[in-house]
């Protein structure tokens, strides 16, 4: 198990919902759904956010023709019961994000949790 | 009766806002919808109806395949598709509006209800394996439960009251 540094309460998070102009997954006013926010079998527990203080808008969204931002406060996401947030740094030889973090304490059964994170978050257009 | 005069007045002020394009193909029902005794049931394929952008969206959901959101999405299964088809029917027979729906990574359907100040919603979802209602309350605590259709009624007072 990785030794992680949790992300300070007060910190905003990103998070990208895939959306496209023909097809537009998010809430007739922008706002993100709950499966923006719903953890995969593959995600093993963690749903990836990235931390706005070590990036910005224009490098986490990575193709705005392809998704929508959304940022939520860290601090309304350590308020839900059995939450918290580590940093989760990536570094390989293709690819290296500071940024990136992982919300861990949600399951795939929980679908409360990501209804509750959608309706705490709110769209940053890039 | 509140029942009955909520499915007319809801469907009624709808044609009434479009009187123009009034090709309105309804009828009234008797029996089989739940608790109410008679309710108008509106065209499906009517572009005028109260959910028909829900029903273009789930005919949109229909045809997406797997990885449709480049990421390992899998494809809405056909009977989450229809599951989520026939409860927006009974939704427009009850003068329901769906407030959105949305496809999942996991394969599954989500029916998003407001109450009429969307301070309040239901999520209904529907997974190839399970399906699942999420409540939201104004203030309390969100919870969910199994989702079985009886539970409409209890659902919809819960959304619905003052």
């Amino acid at each position: 198990m990785k030794e992680r540094r949790p992300v300070g309460k007060d910190e905003y998070l990103y998070r990208r919902g895939y959306n496209k102009p023909e097809h537009n997954y998010m809430n007739p006013d922008g706002t993100a759904t709950s499966r923006v926010f719903k953890l995969r079998e593959k995600d093993n527990g963690e749903l990836s956010v990235e931390v706005k203080s070590l990036t910005t808008p224009e490098i986490a969204i990575v193709d705005k023709k392809r998704y929508f931002l959304f940022e939520i406060s860290n601090a309304e996401v350590c308020q839900i019961e059995g939450l918290g947030t580590y940093h989760d740094p990536i570094h390989s030889e293709e690819y290296s994000n500071d940024a990136h973090a992982v919300i861990i304490g949600i399951t795939c059964q929980n679908d409360v949790i990501p209804g509750l994170l959608a309706r705490k978050s709110r769209r940053v257009v890039v | 009766m509140p029942a009955l005069i909520d499915n007319y007045t809801a469907s009624l002020s709808k044609v009434a806002q479009n009187p123009s394009i009034c090709v309105y193909r309804q009828y009234i029902e008797r029996g089989n919808i739940l608790t109410s005794g008679i309710v108008v049931k509106a065209d499906g394929d009517n572009p005028y109806s109260l959910n028909s952008r829900i029903m273009s969206l789930l005919d949109e959901y229909s045809r997406l395949e797997d990885n449709w959101d480049d990421d390992g999405g899998l494809a809405p299964r056909a009977n989450n598709i229809r599951r989520a088809k026939y409860l927006t029917d009974l939704m427009e027979r009850y003068g329901q509006s769906i407030y959105h729906a949305a496809p999942g990574p996991e394969g599954e359907i989500m029916l998003d209800l407001r109450n009429k100040t969307k301070t309040r919603s239901v999520e209904i979802i529907f997974y190839p394996d399970r399906e699942v209602v999420v409540f939201f309350p104004d203030t309390d605590r969100p919870f969910q439960e199994v989702f079985t259709d009886d539970k409409m009624p209890e659902i919809l007072r819960w959304l619905n009251k003052k």
